[in-house]
């Protein structure tokens, strides 16, 4: 089925170009932090994480969110979704392939990655995070493959891929739960110190995700013979909606026991992000612009009759999915490092080589997701 | 065949670059390593042996290092006992590197024929080696004059008695005595400045106790060193290995 | 036999597969360790059941008191010294086994008290790896780089570190350096960052994209001398058994009010400051 990626029209080409044209100067800039060090990027002692494990972090929410299409569709019968499942296992794969990479961009000494194989250690939730995050790009890869490729030939896919289909959705959970560990049991970071770490990360992976695949099933819609549907999509969008309420939920659940509490600690990484510490104010913007989206789209999707509206619906969509990029993808992190571990500051802010790389390894995530898409609607424009 | 002309040109192409290492080498022979053992520290042995024995090391030191490495920073256990019973310190700098002081000669023989690069030299220090590959084990040492004078400055006693020192205990080492001017004046009289300078730093030396026999007096290629003119009027005097040659 | 262009490619995708992984096992099980009777401590090494430290704080007093500590241990472990480069990027490259900082950011869980001591709150505290009894660190590390020993010393293995930097979050002392560019590289002006002249030739640099930290000497250890910080410290930092009871460090912590960094998180670490006060301590 692959071969049905080879064929397109000039618009398809034009943009495949583009993206290996980023994808080979994202490539170059990564040789030149090879050879320099992460010295290039804006990382410090004090702010030893940034951009890369932010994104990582923000990609293993959207590649969980393929969830919320199987558990409707699979476990309940949820006809309607029965046309974009398969975009949502696709959008899986883009992203987790993209955790990968950024886990990879991120490291001192990737040629040693192999040591986490070699030398497994349990105790290690980064070991775990490396378990289910292999695990879960494998099931998607071997479902989305056998249910499509089942499709093409116009029958049911084979009794075999059932019980991986149920794995993937307690999988789909684990793999952001293990992530959301990651943070959540570190003593000293009181920002990331809270039980509702890994519910908060699931909230907004269940909000971000389904809002990216909304606007992707409109711009299939859009650019392809595919049309998803339209109650697919307004049932995708109840879905962000709820999701969204929750996420937005747990953060001011979060400002509470911080602020109600009056511990410096818990209080001062709030301080920074959303009003600056001493003239250190680096990401205010970011996090009032993050909010603000926020609450707009939570806005124009919780009334029924903007909901309705796709053009509407689709404008929410891209403010949330923004807002959460910079909560989660960029917010969460550095939130953590500052005020550092002696309560001093040290600010934080991405390089240009930094952003390069960044930019490569989404235009590479992008480029498996066009490859995947284009079969995917191949074979549905077939049917 | 459908598209045959683009199928045989990739093809071509294919081939081309698979055995393109192939290609462009022929002809040319790269000569068999011959890794060398004329160290000071190996020069010194009655009896010239390794660790382990020769044909065991060629084998196997990587392996050995390996275990080495994770014996000494994993487990804390630093001595060796080789199959003949003797001890070692596991060190890659401190034994290995103390016999086998030149590794441009040793290890890179081998090595850059296999065209392996191991990254331990990314850490561990090598031995300090001169530009023909000869151990420098001590940093050579500077003697600054005066302009048109080649009397010794008061302090070159204390600064040539490491080297010194090092010459009487190793009798077998030589030392590469070499005078420098500056760029000023005449070109002729200053070549003679320059072989009476190393000519007076060759006499303390001897007076201290180093035999004629170790000290080379080594003519530089050019007389007058870089850097400022200050810098250049000086004698270098440079320990290298091999029996005072 | 009429085989289809998917079935042959499958064929030889999975043979490759298998052929790769199979002489990978084989290689990796390979009997290719030492014979355990072949190794064995120094015998000089010095051992206990739990290094610590006490950092007597009335024991320094002048800049130099504290300088020659850490020049001590920066030297002989061959730590960069990125100083001469332009200050914000000094602050966030530097490599620091052990240094000094004052009393609120020591031991920052006790927010800033206006009506505290004044001597106290301007005095510099040394600050350096605390060798927790129960390091989050080791707790973290996907491949066993960082790892305790069995006397309590939490060693770095710079051979295994893949750079990863979560030890960097997890510790809640901030006494993890990275190596961001090249400790062997030069500053704008060609000035190495390690001094040529002072490089300790029996000890390695590290390389680019690992982690580092104070390791307690253990180098020194197995030849039975003190960690060097001690050594120079003349009786400002007192190196000992935690779990010998007749050791200096146990008398000290016995006979002194001690305090230690971040005690609450439950690291359990092994440095004890003596804060002094004067005749009421």
């Amino acid at each position: 089925m692959l071969d049905k990626a080879l064929i397109g029209g000039r618009r398809y080409w034009t943009w495949i170009f583009i993206l290996l044209a980023i994808i080979g100067v994202a490539v170059l800039t990564y040789l030149k932090q090879f050879n320099e060090g992460l010295g290039i990027t804006g990382l410090s002692r004090d702010v030893s994480w940034g951009l890369y494990i932010g994104q990582f972090t923000f990609l293993v929410g959207v590649a969980a969110s393929a969830v919320m299409l199987v558990i409707p569709y699979y476990l309940h019968d949820f006809k309607k979704f029965g046309k974009i499942v398969i975009l949502g296992e696709f959008l899986a794969i883009a992203a987790v392939t993209m955790c990968i990479l950024f886990i990879f961009v991120d490291m001192g000494q990737p040629m040693r990655i192999m040591n986490v194989v070699l030398h497994p250690t349990p105790n290690s939730v980064m070991f775990w995070d490396s378990v289910v995050l292999a695990g879960y790009l494998g099931l998607n890869l071997v479902i989305g493959w056998t249910t499509l490729g089942a499709d093409r030939k116009g029958v049911k896919p084979p009794q075999w891929v059932k019980p991986l289909i149920y794995l993937s959705v307690p999988w789909a959970v684990s793999i952001h739960t293990v992530t959301a560990f990651l943070y959540a049991g570190i003593p000293g970071r009181h920002f990331w110190l809270t039980a509702v770490m890994a519910a908060r990360f699931l909230a907004s992976a269940f909000s971000g995700g389904p809002a990216l695949l909304i606007i992707l099933a409109l711009l299939v819609r859009k650019y392809t013979k595919f049309d998803p549907g339209y109650e697919p999509i307004q049932a995708l969008g109840k879905i962000v909606t709820y999701a969204m309420f929750a996420n937005v939920f747990l953060l001011g659940l979060e400002f509470f026991t911080a602020f109600y509490s009056n511990i410096p600690g818990h209080m001062h990484p709030f301080h920074y992000l959303y009003a600056g510490i001493e003239g250190h104010n680096k990401l205010v913007p970011l996090m009032w612009t993050s909010s603000i989206f926020a609450i707009a789209a939570l806005v124009l999707l919780v009334v029924p009759s903007l909901r309705k509206n796709e053009k509407v619906l689709a404008f929410a969509c891209v403010i949330l999915f923004i807002s959460l990029w910079i909560d989660k993808g960029f917010g969460l992190v550095i939130g953590g490092f500052v005020p550092n571990m002696f309560e001093g500051i040290t600010e934080y802010w991405p390089t240009l080589p930094e952003a390069i790389i960044t930019l490569g390894v989404w235009a590479i995530g992008t480029l498996v997701l066009t490859v995947l898409y284009k079969v995917a609607v191949s074979v549905r424009e077939a049917a | 065949m459908y598209d045959s002309g683009k199928i045989i040109a990739g093809l071509i192409v294919f081939v081309l670059l698979v055995t393109f290492p192939f290609i462009s080498n022929m002809g040319k022979a790269s000569a068999k390593p011959k890794p060398s053992i004329d160290t000071p520290v190996i020069n010194q042995m009655a009896v010239k042996k390794c660790v382990e024995s020769k044909e065991f090391m060629r084998a196997e030191h990587m392996q050995m290092l390996n275990n080495w490495r994770d014996s000494v920073v994993r487990n804390g256990d630093r001595i060796y006992v080789n199959t003949a019973g003797q001890s070692f310190n596991m060190s890659l700098q401190n034994t290995c590197m103390n016999c086998h002081s030149n590794k441009k000669k040793f290890c890179d023989e081998c090595h850059n024929y296999m065209a392996v690069t191991p990254y331990c030299w990314s850490c561990h220090i090598q031995p300090k080696e001169n530009a023909e590959g000869k151990t420098v084990l001590l940093a050579p040492a500077k003697i600054y004059f005066e302009v048109g004078r080649f009397d010794l400055p008061p302090d070159a006693s204390s600064l040539l008695k490491p080297i010194v020192d090092f010459l009487r205990a190793h009798s077998q080492t030589g030392v590469d005595v070499s005078g420098y001017v500056d760029k000023t004046g005449d070109p002729i009289k200053n070549a003679e400045l320059a072989k009476n300078r190393a000519k007076a730093v060759r006499d303390m030396l001897m007076a201290e106790g180093v035999s004629e026999a170790q000290i080379n007096m080594k003519k530089p290629e050019i007389l007058t060193g870089a850097g400022s003119d200050v810098e250049a009027r000086r004698v270098e005097v440079s320990i290298a290995s091999g029996k005072g040659v | 036999m009429s085989i289809n262009r998917r079935q042959f490619l499958k064929i030889v995708g999975v043979s490759t597969a298998a052929g790769i992984g199979g002489a990978a096992v084989f290689n990796g099980l390979r009997n290719s360790g030492l014979e355990a009777a072949q190794t064995s401590p120094d015998p000089r090494t010095l051992t206990a059941k739990r290094w610590g430290f006490v950092v007597d704080m009335d024991k320094l007093k002048s800049e130099e008191d504290y300088q020659k500590c850490i020049d001590a241990c920066h030297n002989i472990h061959n730590v960069p010294d990125l100083s001469s480069l332009p200050e914000e990027i000094r602050i966030r490259h530097e490599v620091k086994w052990i240094w000094t900082d004052n009393f609120e950011r020591t031991f920052p869980t006790a927010p800033e008290d206006e009506y505290q001591n004044v001597e106290l709150k301007e005095k510099r505290f040394f600050l350096f790896c605390n060798h927790c009894a129960q390091p989050a660190c080791v707790r973290v590390c996907p491949t066993k780089a960082t790892f305790k020993r069995k006397d309590g010393v939490v060693m770095q293995d710079m051979h295994r570190c893949i750079g990863c930097r979560f030890c960097m979050a997890a510790c809640p002392f901030g006494a993890r350096s990275f190596n961001w560019r090249d400790p062997r590289g030069k500053d704008g002006n060609g000035k190495p960052f390690i001094d040529p002249a002072k490089e300790n030739k029996e000890y390695p640099t590290r390389m680019i994209g690992v982690v580092e930290k104070c390791t307690a000497c253990t180098e020194r250890l197995a030849k039975g001398m003190q960690p060097a910080c001690a050594e120079v410290s003349n009786g400002a930092i007192v190196f000992g058994d935690l779990e010998d009871p007749n050791s200096e460090v146990r008398k000290i912590i016995a006979a002194k009010y001690t305090i230690r960094r971040k005690p609450e998180l439950g690291t359990q670490p092994s440095i004890y400051y003596v804060i002094g006060g004067g005749e009421h301590a």
